[in-house]
């Protein structure tokens, strides 16, 4: 293509581009675009007219819809931020149920069994131990009555105490359960062992073989507010079990040990021993014999000892959870406990060994923790009504 | 077009922006204002389905306002160069599929308002289809976007992925050869 040919094609896009201009301007073009024009004309009328009918979509949205999808996405928002409310709501009602329950459970308003089912989650989100119930231990002190019996253990099945009490008395050896009595620490030691002066009964039962000497070991307890001070070395050997489980063999010689233990434990400790002390003449030497005995842990002593042994363990378990609450305990010592156990046995028990009119005694020291009211207990309560009922 | 409301005329601004806040007046004006040179065109270029075609090309335009920037005469360009892009979209789904019908058999659709003025419609529509049929496509895009899209040179470039020059070239040649048909036709200029 030649230049020229360039040139006049670029004078004639030109041209054209003019005329279309001045066609869509509405002016006529002149006649070498007239073509154009007409064209142009025709194009106008196809183009005019009404707007054809719209379609469903486009009539939806020429109805003002283009808001809609900002709705809809808003109600799916506050549709799942609604979800996320009733989840929210249903997990604090659950958390709250739990907790509830965890608390009824702790403070031991509920069942045994709900208790039971609730105690891995209190034990473990708590510093509360439901391991014991203190309700559970009621029926014990009736059960006890006959102290030559080695069935005392005849607690409430549902009770781990008297799970462990049971297979302690049979064998001798400790089931998991006596942990309590065996391991110082373990709840058992703290309020069992004194309040458990039942086992005080075996030593105060008259006549009771020297294997039942736990008892005596009692008495020997009883030395201890004293003697605790003064414990022979051999006793001491045992305070920590004694200290432990503050379960009666140990107790005596562990007296001291009981001391060592918190004030209340001691207290009751003491309690029953000065009970044991005043009504019981165990000379010192029983007592002393009682440290060889008790050398076996208290636990131990009780499971060896058989029957006496059971007593124990017995009174250790029972006493465990009394010891942990120290609202029958502390609240009121003998018959003033609320259970009814205690008030009923108390008497037969102080008949045999001031250690069993201790229970309510030692109970009673273990709330006061105090060894002034333990000792002066002694002389009250045991001897006369118990005489009757279980020795007999 | 005046875009009315309640009998009185609006800035152009003004309809687009109550459109774009979703006011179905407004939307309504923007319709009526430019549906049918969009459906003329269409049915020009022979679209299978040009009133519903026009109704896709208006929803995109509808629910894409707020992407739109500049006057009138740029939102009449933005709407045919939719209009063009759907038109193409349809030409090439038409390729694949068989076609069943020629659509010069295909009456137009008829206002039974105006006979008269649908008379003259169809005619007329007739008489563009058969002069622009004699065109190859580009020229005959070209022509039809410049007078009833009213596209400037530089708007049709990019649409028909050309240059300006070749627009332009395309534009004379397109100019030329209709007058030439009109001419040999005997119909008087």
């Amino acid at each position: 293509m030649s230049p020229d040919d360039r040139s006049d094609d670029m004078l004639a896009d030109r041209d054209a581009d003019f005329a279309f201009e001045v066609v869509l301007e509405g002016r006529d073009p002149g006649d070498e675009h007239r073509a154009l024009a007409m064209l142009a004309d025709d194009l106008r009328v196809v183009t005019g007219g009404p707007p054809p009918i719209p379609s469903r979509a486009l009539a939806t949205v020429l109805a003002g819809t283009p808001a809609r999808p900002r709705r809809r996405r808003r109600a799916r928002a506050t549709s799942r931020a609604g979800r996320w409310n009733r989840a929210a709501r249903v997990a604090g009602g659950a958390a709250a149920a739990v907790t509830g329950l965890a608390g009824a459970a702790a403070v031991g308003a509920l069942p045994s069994p709900v208790v039971d089912a609730m105690r891995p989650v209190v034990e473990l989100v708590t510093p509360f131990d439901l391991s014991r119930d203190p309700h559970d231990h009621d029926p014990a002190p009736s059960d006890t009555p006959d102290r030559g019996d080695p069935a005392p253990p005849t607690r409430s099945p549902d009770s781990p105490m008297t799970a462990t009490s049971a297979p302690s008395s049979g064998d001798g050896t400790f089931p998991e359960g006596l942990p309590a009595a065996g391991t110082p620490p373990a709840h058992g030691q703290s309020g069992t062992p004194p309040g458990q002066s039942g086992q005080p009964v075996h030593s105060g039962q008259p006549g009771i073989p020297p294997g039942q000497s736990d008892q005596p070991a009692h008495s020997g307890q009883s030395g201890t507010p004293p003697g605790q001070s003064g414990i022979p070395p051999g006793q001491s050997d045992q305070p920590a079990h004694s200290g432990q489980s503050g379960t009666p063999p140990g107790q005596s010689g562990q007296a001291s040990g009981h001391s060592g233990q918190a004030l209340g434990q001691s207290g009751t400790a003491t309690g029953q021993s000065g009970q044991a002390s005043g009504q019981s003449s165990t000379a010192p030497g029983q007592s002393s014999t009682a440290p060889g005995q008790s050398s076996t842990a208290p636990g131990q002593s009780g499971s060896t000892h058989g029957q006496s042994g059971h007593a124990p363990h017995q009174s250790g378990s029972t006493y465990g959870p009394s010891g942990h609450s120290p609202h029958p305990s502390g609240s009121s010592p003998g018959p003033g406990t609320s259970r009814p156990g205690p008030p009923s046995s108390p008497p037969s028990r102080a008949d045999q060994s001031p250690g069993h009119t201790g229970e309510p005694a030692g109970q009673s020291g273990t709330r006061s923790g105090r060894p002034g009211p333990s000792l002066s207990r002694p002389s009250q309560p045991p001897a006369p009504p118990a005489a009757p009922s279980p020795a007999g | 077009m005046p875009y009315c409301r309640d009998g009185e005329d609006e800035p152009f601004e003004t309809v687009l922006a109550a459109a774009r806040a979703g006011e179905a007046w407004a939307l309504e004006r923007l319709y009526a204002s430019l549906a049918p040179a969009v459906a003329g065109f269409l049915r020009v270029q022979r679209a299978a389905e040009p009133d519903d075609l026009t109704s896709e090309v208006f929803v995109g335009v509808l629910r894409n306002l707020g992407s739109f920037r500049g006057d009138e005469a740029n939102f009449r360009s933005w709407v045919f160069t939719i209009a063009y892009r759907r038109l193409s979209d349809e030409r090439r789904a038409a390729g694949r599929r068989p076609l069943v019908q020629s659509l010069d058999d295909t009456p137009d659709p008829v206002d039974p308002g105006d006979v008269q003025a649908d008379v003259e419609r169809l005619l007329a529509t007739h008489r563009v289809r058969e002069l622009c049929g004699t065109l190859p496509p580009a020229q005959r895009d070209v022509l039809l976007l410049r007078l009833v899209g009213r596209l400037t040179i530089d708007e049709i470039a990019p649409l028909l992925g050309r240059s300006r020059g070749a627009v332009k070239a395309l534009q004379r040649r397109g100019l030329a050869r209709v007058t030439r048909r009109l001419e040999r036709e005997g119909v008087p200029l």
